[in-house]
């Protein structure tokens, strides 16, 4: 047993085996998409699993927290609280950000160690030694891996080894953690710049819940969101999904349930935009284009085209290179995140490239709250504006075994 | 299929904070409690091993004065029991120290010569034994011992007589040395004259009696010891 005396006078007490305030097996996690842009709030998703079986405790939108995602140092001073309602209070939460300065993306760890290397800007790398906003969290600096690697010799210190796991600091002041992929030696790397995730470690205050227990950045929460999918365990785990989020989509392949590949896709701008010109065309408000999207009175497909295509292109090359370059055949595409016309989606991917598209629940496979009538009448596409934070929640709770 | 490990976490291990951490301020009045609570069980349990005591004594105590009431009655009774004793010892040795003598006095008529004329035969009283209890202070009203101070008490026959001759008075003391009177006289020749028995006080002619025909007679005064008597049990 380890007690240990906190930063706020508090003893936390360890056991050997886990157990205890610092480090416990999670079991019940409420998952929140921070930042999310949905004008209903933060959408947040409590999971639990109990003996094997995963559940929904609760699913909603919570009131966002009182301050905006610090854009540099000198806004951290201004540290918030937040507390989440009753129905959500788990003895921990993930929070799933999206933020302008996030970074998620599949590369190697020889493009990495180039990356580390780079020097770092001063805006950036958090090198103000009076940065207000740090002063006042009393940050120390650690020493970023680049730094030592970009004052050793070049060749020694640039080699992949040298990159250490984790979550260090980059010297562009990116706070980074990778996870290998099914196909070596390709890492996925997530990065947010240091500030915001310290402001997010002190958003949910210690002794009241829940306590952040993960940060991780939109495209890394999605990634664990379809693993209870039952189609996607049908498959046993060979498939594809593409996340359609607001602003982005992305390419997800696995195999046997390991992530193989995962990219953003290039010249897709999300569902944001394709609301906004399907509305345009068709001369909709903001209130039709989901109705006209989710229903079979108009063909919106001509409009939606333009945005659409990219993303089979990119969908028809990804196959592509699954199918020639790794030798894996995929039997499911997903199609996630997309609050509206997953059905035209499917249909023009089926017409281009004779493959549907699967756009199930986010929730299916999952156990929902019996009282909860308004949660299990939901359409699965209203489901899908929970999915950074379920994919939160199940990856916190997959990631502590 | 494998689970997949899909956490991407950006929090550091130490930045992870609990949410229901023992705070100071909840620990220290726990554990004041629990050192108050501590320190009233154990006193309570030497109250209680103290109440336990002092019952016990208590306890001890009310024995100890019924005990004492107790062996006052049996030291009481021990006291009776042994006075009775003494008096039942003493009732035996003078049963024991019970001299009788009837058959020698009856045997003694028979032996009697003709010519002797005995005028009396006289046990004397021993003289009176010191009953005072020892250590007795003068003055001190105490009560008398029971029984003898002396074990041994000396016991003696005088027989007094006349004759007219001497023979029938040695005649009679040789009757008295015989084994037919042991058992009462002891027959005790010795050159002290104190110890002798039997031992002649006297034998000595009469004054001249009253007619002037009759013989003058010889009265003698002869004192044999008995057996002695032994107040013992």
């Amino acid at each position: 047993m380890k007690l240990q005396l906190t930063k706020d006078k508090t003893i936390e007490i360890n056991f050997p085996g886990g157990a205890g305030a610092g480090r416990r097996r999670l079991s019940d996690v409420t998952g929140v998409f921070l930042n999310s842009g949905d004008s209903r709030g933060c959408p947040a998703v409590r999971l639990q699993r109990r003996k094997g079986v995963w559940s929904v405790a609760a699913a909603g939108f919570v009131p966002p927290p009182a301050g905006e995602l610090p854009a540099s140092w000198e806004q951290v001073g201004g540290q918030p609280t937040w507390s989440l309602p009753a129905e959500f209070q788990a003895p921990v939460a993930a929070l799933a950000v999206r933020s302008p300065d996030m970074l998620v993306r599949q590369t190697s760890p020889d493009a990495l160690t180039l990356d580390l290397a780079a020097p770092a800007p001063a805006s950036a790398s958090g090198t103000q030694a009076s940065a207000p906003g740090r002063k006042k969290l009393g940050i120390r600096r650690e020493t970023p891996v680049a730094t030592k690697t970009a004052e050793g010799a070049a060749s020694k210190a640039a080699a992949p080894e040298e990159v250490r796991p984790g979550v260090p600091v980059s010297a562009q002041g990116m706070r980074f953690v990778m996870a290998p992929l099914a196909e070596e030696p390709f890492v996925v790397q997530s990065a947010l710049p240091e500030f915001q995730v310290l402001w997010l470690s002190r958003l949910l205050p210690e002794g009241r819940r829940p306590t952040a227990a993960s940060v991780q950045t939109l495209p890394s929460a999605l990634l664990a969101a379809i693993c209870e999918q039952p189609e996607f365990n049908v498959v046993e785990g060979n498939a594809l999904a593409i996340f359609v989020m607001k602003t982005a989509v992305y390419f997800a392949a696995y195999r046997a349930g390991q992530l193989l590949m995962f990219r953003q896709c290039p010249g897709a701008a999300g569902w944001e935009m394709m609301r906004e010109g399907v509305k345009l065309r068709l001369g909709l408000d903001d209130e039709m284009v989901d109705e006209i999207l989710d229903d079979a009175i108009v063909d919106p497909r001509s409009a939606m085209e333009p945005f659409v295509r990219p993303v089979l292109q990119q969908l028809e090359v990804s196959l592509q290179y699954l199918s020639s370059r790794l030798g894996m055949r995929v039997d499911k595409v997903f199609l996630m995140g997309l609050p509206s016309g997953a059905r035209y989606w499917s249909q023009m991917s089926e017409d281009a490239l004779q493959t549907p598209l699967v756009a199930p629940s986010v929730f299916e496979g999952l156990a929902l709250p019996p009282k909860d009538a308004a949660l299990a009448g939901l359409t699965p596409s209203q489901t899908q504006v929970f999915l950074p934070a379920l994919g939160a929640a199940r990856a916190a709770m997959e990631g502590d075994e | 299929m494998k689970a997949p490990n899909l956490h991407l976490n950006l929090l550091r291990e130490q930045e992870v904070v609990s949410s229901s951490p023992v705070r100071i301020r909840v620990l220290l009045p726990v554990l004041a409690a629990l050192a108050c609570v501590a320190v009233l069980g154990w006193w309570g349990m030497l109250f209680a091993q103290e109440t336990m005591v002092k019952s016990q004594i208590r306890v001890i105590e009310d024995d100890l004065a019924a005990r004492k009431a107790q062996h006052a009655e049996v030291q009481r009774n021990m006291v009776a029991a042994r006075d009775l004793q003494a008096e039942l010892d003493q009732l035996a040795m003078y049963a024991n120290g019970r001299r009788t003598y009837g058959d020698a006095l009856a045997r003694l008529a028979e032996v009697v010569p003709a010519k002797v004329q005995l005028l009396s035969l006289e046990i004397p009283e021993p003289p009176l034994q010191d009953l005072t209890p020892p250590n007795a202070k003068p003055g001190q009203k105490l009560p008398p011992l029971l029984g003898p101070t002396g074990t041994v008490e000396t016991v003696s026959l005088r027989i007094m007589g006349r004759t007219e001759k001497v023979e029938p008075v040695n005649a009679l003391m040789e009757s008295l040395a015989t084994p037919a009177f042991s058992n009462t006289l002891s027959i005790v020749k010795s050159a002290v004259p104190g110890e002798m028995s039997p031992r002649i006080h006297s034998f000595r002619q009469e004054a001249a009696s009253a007619t002037k025909d009759a013989p003058r007679l010889l009265a003698f005064d002869i004192e044999y010891k008995c057996q002695a008597r032994r107040f013992e049990k």
